[in-house]
């Protein structure tokens, strides 16, 4: 019976890890397209569909923010993100961690084009438009462009001329957190796009505005004819062009699959692709360097001397990566915890040892392949490459060479001994994996060996001289080389990567450091504080105008539906029912785009009304509420001694009702602040938004929602303590006797 | 001072004043009194217009208030009124519930009207309290203070909606000495009391409401010792009353002593005063079933609260016979251990014209 229940057990958890797909490392588009997994995808983008056509198996997340898309791949709550190549390398380099891009794209491809507006007021938009596009194109400066802000990343705007008598008025819509096409350096809107629009603008002799909104927001505001063209980094889909005009392609993108990164933790960059551009150190005399430039073109090459020193100029910064063979790589990064290694081979390769060509080279060269073949056969030879790249020196041994019998007399073997672990130089004698391979084939074939220390370069040429009957010094088997000397069979089989530097590395500097780089990078770096204070300044613009507006149009309201008038009170309680009904997102989209839609009134205007209509009604609603719990009787007293039905109800009645009333509204108040949270969707550059736009430069998802969260609490507080202010002075209870008896003479028996 | 013409106050449901006239004058002080929903208090604010009249005229001072054009509010600053309930402003201090008004509506200024309100407090002793918040006072100390407020506005009339109702037992002489000092000094008042009482210690006149109008007007002599109308002497005796009829020789007897029995019972009659009640009325029946030919009684219960004494009045048909006179009889010999008199009465031209009172012994 027990074997039965663990034959169960078994079967069932092989039936689970079946159909659940490993959330390993994922290293293949079709991995992806299996049921169970979950792919993310920004919502409303094309990737989206791409998702849903190429990989139909999987499951779709949609996020409102790529940044959580990000987040949850590393975290492993979804298996992939499916998004713009580029800006998801940006993203990783930028310091997203724990995740990489898998080496396969998305097949379709994503145009981006210029968004239009078929209510603008500016004649034949789309014609000038393409023109534009197709001057520009022409006479290179578009690709210049592209070079300049998404290759090269350069993030200076050039000089464009502003036209001084403009003819046209042209708004252009954009995101303002899409880095490196439309973002801000500091407090400045700049990117490609921003570029464009200024060279359009110059162009067709306009004066420009920019309109920045919520990216959803963007191509409705367009609709309606808030913006005449979006300039954002628009893609191009067929549902999209359904409803809406696009002009000609600017360019084309890619669309890259982001996933988890389980082997390393958080390397600074997490793919070779992500090093195209940068700076790639190669020792001389290694044949990596054609490697490097065909793997990365637009690398930057440089050259060292020898392995220490490149490993130092790694840690100090001066170069992104440096190419070395695997083994060395992980030697490197068992000795120095900051170096970390990119899973990806630039090129496979074996190392085996060099013969002449010649009689005896070729006889020695079989004797050494049967050898080799038998050690790798009984395990012999992955066991030594164990012992040499592993951390516990002394296990390290090697046969003792000076004391080989040796009957057949002593081979001289070339090497260069600063390979470790294949060659180096350990207490004035040479060790390492290729001696000793070399010392158990002597030994078994009956050879002395006779280690010959030189430089690499001189290597090649000893052997092929006769100086030496061979040579063992991690010498990788090429083409090139086969025409000048003969190769054993591999002796190792490895590869050439790249190592970088750990994210750790960088953060090595403990918590406290690492919260003053983010408050650095989020506050101060470019003066982003002055985003901060702009959306402070919006915030409580709103806030304060809403609600003094809301509190006259609730108490007004009030006062006229007071007396039951059949009228009024029918019309407010429909106002209220539209005004309560709807989420003040919706509301606000109704009035910016539908109410005031043919209007030039803006999204700060709109905001503050809509807010003032939420507002209104909650007050009118606690006004009810704490007048209604005043006793009736108090209502009778008042007439009964003459009081005329005003003056009863502000003597009387209020003042009876505030304390009922006060708590509840400073509450509302609070709830304002942060419901005015949304208005990014009508193109109000509040808090909220300010955080956004900070977020999509930094990279960091947590610092900046921790600083705007903070600036929300600081707000609430403010405005909750002045409006507690407010209540202690309509508290009766606290005056003191002076304030009750203000003057009066009483006399001394009081 | 005050005319009340044919008033008439309807709610969807119930009428409870139907035509209701009246004079009240100068230096009167009325207690309206009746049984619950008769319209007292309706009647109360009705004449200070706090409820609007469905028909009818109210004159004050030759003023008709009813009329669309008049000023209510300045009517109302003439005349005070005191609830219940008291509703003193709990917003403000005592002292200043009795300036507000005066400084708002009569224009006074601060310093006068916290004279006048420290010397009303004064007469109502509670002068120490004028700090103090309405919620920190007891009941009494509230409604006094009630009344020092509408005297603050020197008011032609005070009209008083049960001033004691909501006091406990112990608040009641308090404010009742106020309202007593009040009458001595010849303010006119219209109080609508349950307290007897004190209604006829002070009042000059009684208005009995019942059925929708004043059904009985009177000093509080004529009223409480010698009310002309049934109901008046019924509600001023605090009488209990409960009607049998017997029709037939066959009457269901024991049906009888149990009504007597469930009757005495909702007004907690002792069991000793029920036993007799009920012994009463099986004895007189029985005598009269056998000496009347054609058996027709109407039988009256009735219990008095305020003296606490229980009567069996028989009217019954027939020539004129008294049953109390002559003949030695068991059940008479019974009856008059149990009674403490019985009367014999011939009521010439009525259709039962004998009538017999039985007065049921209390003790003993």
């Amino acid at each position: 019976m027990k074997r039965r229940g663990i034959l169960l057990l078994t079967a069932a958890v092989m039936i689970c890890t079946a159909l659940c797909p490993a959330r390993a490392d994922y290293t293949h588009k079709d991995q992806l397209n299996v049921p169970g997994v979950r792919v993310g995808v920004s919502m409303g983008s094309i990737s989206e569909t791409t998702v849903a056509q190429e990989l139909p198996q999987a499951e779709i997340v949609r996020y409102n923010n790529v940044f959580l898309g990000y987040a949850d791949v590393g975290s492993g709550r979804i298996d992939a993100f499916a998004c713009d190549h580029r800006q998801m390398e940006m993203a990783i380099a930028g310091g997203v961690t724990g995740v990489r891009l898998l080496e396969e794209s998305l097949d379709r491809q994503v145009e981006i084009a210029v968004g239009l507006s078929q209510r603008s007021a500016i004649p034949e938009l789309e014609d000038r438009v393409n023109l534009f596009i197709a001057q520009v194109r022409a006479d290179g400066t578009l690709n210049d462009m592209f070079d300049r802000w998404v290759l090269k990343s350069n993030d200076a705007m050039p000089d464009i001329p502003v036209p001084e008598d403009p003819e046209f008025s042209l708004v252009v819509g954009t995101a303002g957190c899409v880095p490196p096409y439309s973002y801000y350096t500091g407090s400045q809107l700049t990117g490609y796009d921003i570029e464009l629009a200024r060279r359009f603008a110059a162009w067709l002799n306009a004066r420009l505005e920019f309109a920045v909104y919520d990216f959803n927001a963007i191509i409705p505001a367009a609709q309606a004819g808030k913006v005449d063209v979006i300039m954002s980094n628009l893609q191009v889909s067929g549902e999209r062009r359904e409803s809406f005009k696009f002009s000609d392609t600017l360019y084309v993108e890619t669309q890259g699959l982001m996933v988890r990164d389980t082997s390393m933790s958080g390397l600074v960059y997490g793919s070779v692709s992500q090093l195209d551009g940068r700076r790639i150190g190669v020792q001389t005399g290694s044949s990596f360097d054609s490697l490097i430039t065909s793997a990365l073109p637009h690398s930057n090459l440089k050259y060292f001397n020898n392995k220490a020193d490149m490993v130092n100029a790694l840690i100090s910064g001066k170069i992104d990566a440096y190419a070395a063979d695997e083994p060395v790589i992980r030697n490197q990064m068992l000795q120095d915890g900051r170096i970390g290694c990119i899973p990806e081979y630039l090129e496979r390769f074996d190392f085996a040892y060099v013969f002449p060509v010649t009689e005896e080279g070729q006889r020695l060269c079989g004797q050494m392949n049967e050898f080799l073949s038998s050690i790798r056969g009984d395990g012999t030879l992955e066991a030594l490459e164990q012992k040499w790249v592993s951390e516990d020196e002394t296990v390290k041994t090697l046969p003792v060479i000076s004391s080989l019998p040796a009957p057949n007399g002593t081979l001289r073997m070339a090497t260069e001994a600063m390979y470790e672990p294949f060659e180096y130089v350990r207490d004035g004698q040479a060790v390492g994996f290729d001696i000793d391979v070399a010392a158990l084939f002597c030994r078994a074939s009956g050879y002395g060996l006779e280690v010959v220390d030189m430089s690499f370069d001189s290597v090649l040429s000893a052997v092929q001289t006769g100086k030496c009957s061979f040579a063992g010094a991690g010498i990788a088997v090429t083409e090139e080389r086969k025409e000048s000397v003969l190769f054993s069979s591999p002796n190792y089989t490895g590869g050439v990567m790249l190592a970088v530097l750990k994210k750790d590395a960088v953060s090595d500097t403990g918590f406290w450091q690492s919260i003053l780089s983010s408050f650095e990078k989020t506050f101060i770096r470019e003066a982003r504080w002055n985003l901060f204070i702009r959306g402070v300044v919006n915030t409580l613009l709103i806030t304060f105008l809403s609600m003094a507006l809301g509190t006259a149009l609730g108490f007004g309201v009030f006062m006229l539906c007071r007396k039951g008038n059949a009228a009024a009170v029918g019309i407010t309680r429909f106002a209220m029912w539209l005004v309560q009904g709807m989420p003040t997102v919706v509301l606000l989209m109704v009035l910016y785009y539908v109410v005031f839609g043919n209007t030039s009134i803006g999204g700060l205007e709109v905001a503050v009304i809509g807010f003032s209509l939420t507002f209104a009604s909650a007050v009118f609603a606690l006004l009810k509420m704490g007048v209604g719990a005043v006793d009736s009787g108090q209502t009778a007293a008042a007439r009964a001694l003459g009081y005329p039905d005003r003056r009863a109800f502000f003597r009387i009645i209020l003042p009876q009702a505030l304390p009922h009333i006060l708590p509840a509204y400073r509450g509302e108040t609070v709830s304002l602040i942060k419901a005015t949270s949304v208005v990014g969707y009508i193109a109000v550059q509040d808090l909220t938004k300010m955080g956004d736009i900070v977020r999509s430069r930094t990279y960091e998802a947590f610092f900046p929602l921790i600083a705007v969260t903070v600036l929300y609490f600081i707000l609430e507080g403010i405005l909750a303590f002045l409006v507690s202010r407010i209540s202690l002075s309509f508290a009766p209870k606290r005056r003191t006797r002076g304030q009750i008896l203000k003057g009066v003479k009483t006399d001394d028996q009081n | 001072m005050i005319k009340i013409e044919h008033l008439k106050k309807a709610y969807p449901n119930v009428t409870p004043l139907k035509d209701v006239n009246a004079e009240i004058r100068d230096g009167d002080v009325i207690s309206v009194i009746g049984p619950s929903g008769t319209g007292k208090s309706t009647l109360l604010r009705c004449i200070n217009l706090l409820e609007k009249p469905t028909a009818g005229r109210i004159l004050f001072g030759g003023e008709d208030i009813t009329a669309p054009k008049c000023d209510i509010n300045r009517i109302r600053q003439r005349m005070g009124m005191v609830f219940q309930s008291f509703n003193l402003f709990g917003h403000l201090t005592v002292i200043e519930n009795l300036m507000l008004a005066p400084m708002d509506l009569l224009g006074k200024s601060r310093q006068d009207a916290y004279d006048k309100g420290i010397q009303l407090l004064r007469t109502v002793g509670l002068a120490e309290k004028a700090l103090n918040y309405p919620d920190e006072l007891s009941g009494g100390q509230k409604q006094r203070i009630a009344i020092a407020r509408t005297l603050a506005m020197d008011p032609e009339v005070i009209l008083l909606d049960e001033p004691t109702s909501a006091l406990d037992p112990t608040m009641v002489g308090e404010v009742q000495s106020v309202i007593r000092d009040l009458a001595r000094t010849g303010r006119t008042m219209l109080i609508v009391t349950h307290e007897m009482a004190f209604a006829r210690a002070i009042c000059s006149r009684v208005f009995y409401m019942d059925e929708g109008s004043i059904y009985e007007d009177g000093t509080p002599e004529e009223i409480f010792d010698a009310p002309k109308k049934e109901k008046t002497r019924r509600f001023v005796r605090r009488l209990k009353v409960l009607e049998l009829k017997i029709d037939s020789r066959d009457f269901d007897f024991l049906g009888m002593a149990r009504d007597i029995a469930l009757y005495c019972l909702k007004n907690q009659i002792s069991l000793r005063v029920t036993n007799r009640i009920q012994l009463a009325a099986e004895e007189m029946t029985q005598i009269l079933r056998q000496r009347l030919s054609n058996v027709r009684i109407n039988a009256v219960v009735a219990y008095s609260e305020s003296d606490e004494k229980a009567e069996l009045t028989l009217d019954y048909s027939g020539p004129a016979m008294d049953v109390t006179g002559a003949e030695e009889n068991l059940s008479l010999r019974v009856l008059s251990g149990i009674s403490s008199g019985m009367t014999y009465t011939y009521n010439e031209g009525e259709e039962l014209p004998n009538q017999v009172r039985v007065d049921i012994r209390q003790n003993g």
